[in-house]
């Protein structure tokens, strides 16, 4: 690589640092004085630090296996709750589905209505709590017992008249409506008894 | 070394004593205020002696390594102090060539008053340029020893060293 003579830049520069500080006779003392008083004083600034980075990444190392256990337990404990909450949900679906279907499926499923109805005489308790179990709790309506006169199966049960508790069924748009007006014919039924 | 590196002070006091008078002198080109220039003589000194693990006797001798140091330490300072910015005008000066050899010619006068309007130039120029001058000019270091302490390239601050001498001649051109 090419040297550049750049004369007066030289010039210039030697001018310009003529009257530049000289190295003063003392600088070595000095400077080793200097130089001995920041290392006594550099250990006692340091170990702090270093004291509270270890700390720090100690704190941190705890917070992420914390966070890792925690993650982990979750995750074995959602898909139990998930399988809960789903079931009670599966049957209402179902039940719903059974809601809209048309007055024949309706007449169809007598089993359905005989169980309402002999639940509804044998309970007859207040017109909320039927209600709430008849739409929601599924499983009740399937436990409860037949009444020993009735019929079970489809072959025992022949009605001679038509059932007022089927043409009230049919009659319902959804299980509420069908619940209600089931219930009010057996009220109504009972009353005139 | 030996004793530098085991932290004996012998050492320590042997190497601040060879080589602190040099270090105190290239800082104190740029830096004015004695005190200032002490300070960071002994923070020099001080970092040395903490990264002396660093050195690397077949890059450079101890004295350019402490250079170095001291380079960084200096721009720093004189960056704290005066934030350098480029104005337009002056990234305007670029945009002609001019040859090494004229400028070359126009920098190698020995003209009085261009010395002068030289030397009144160089106190304008952002620290590491008027760094990079004194090493070469004044101090006479190779392009290659002023590499390390500059940490870059030898191409690099040939071009660099272009730019800083194009930018003089335009100026003393304007003047």
């Amino acid at each position: 690589m090419r040297t550049f003579e750049d004369t007066d830049i030289r010039e210039a520069l030697q001018r310009k640092f003529a009257d530049t500080p000289q190295v003063p006779s003392d600088l070595n003392e000095r400077l080793l004085q200097r130089i001995q008083k920041e290392e006594d004083t550099a250990p006692k600034h340091r170990i702090l630090p270093i004291a509270l980075r270890w700390i720090a990444a100690a704190a941190v190392l705890v917070a992420v296996l914390a966070l890792f256990t925690w993650k982990s337990h979750t995750t074995k404990i959602q898909p139990q709750m998930a399988k809960q909450e789903n079931a009670p949900k599966v049957i209402e679906k179902d039940h719903v589905d059974k809601s809209q279907t048309s007055h024949a499926n309706f007449a169809n499923d007598t089993r359905e209505v005989e169980q309402l109805h002999t639940r509804s005489l044998e309970t007859l308790q207040p017109k909320k709590k039927n209600r709430k179990a008849v739409r929601v709790e599924e499983p009740m309506i399937t436990e409860a017992e037949p009444l020993p006169e009735e019929p079970e199966t489809e072959q025992e049960y022949l009605p001679t008249e038509p059932d007022p508790f089927l043409l009230a069924a049919a009659k319902a748009q959804d299980i509420r409506a069908r619940g209600e007006l089931v219930y009010q014919e057996v009220v109504q039924i009972m009353n005139n008894h | 070394m030996e004793a530098v590196k085991s932290g004996q002070s012998e050492g320590q006091s042997l190497m601040v004593s060879r080589y602190g008078g040099v270090v105190f002198a290239m800082i104190a080109r740029q830096v004015p205020n004695t005190m200032d220039a002490e300070e960071l003589t002994s923070d020099t000194f001080l970092r040395a002696f903490r990264s002396i693990e660093s050195y690397d006797a077949k890059r450079a001798s101890l004295s350019t390594w402490l250079c170095r140091i001291a380079y960084r330490l200096t721009l720093d300072f004189l960056k704290r102090r005066r934030p350098f910015t480029v104005s337009i005008e002056e990234s305007e000066v670029w945009q002609t060539d001019v040859t090494d050899e004229q400028l070359e010619a126009e920098l190698s006068t020995g003209n009085e008053e261009r010395i002068d309007r030289l030397q009144m130039l160089m106190d304008d120029l952002p620290p590491d340029e008027r760094l990079l001058l004194t090493l070469y000019y004044f101090e006479e270091r190779q392009l290659e020893e002023c590499a390390f302490i500059m940490d870059a390239t030898p191409h690099a601050l040939a071009n660099r060293l272009y730019r800083i001498r194009k930018k003089l001649y335009k100026q003393l051109k304007q003047s």
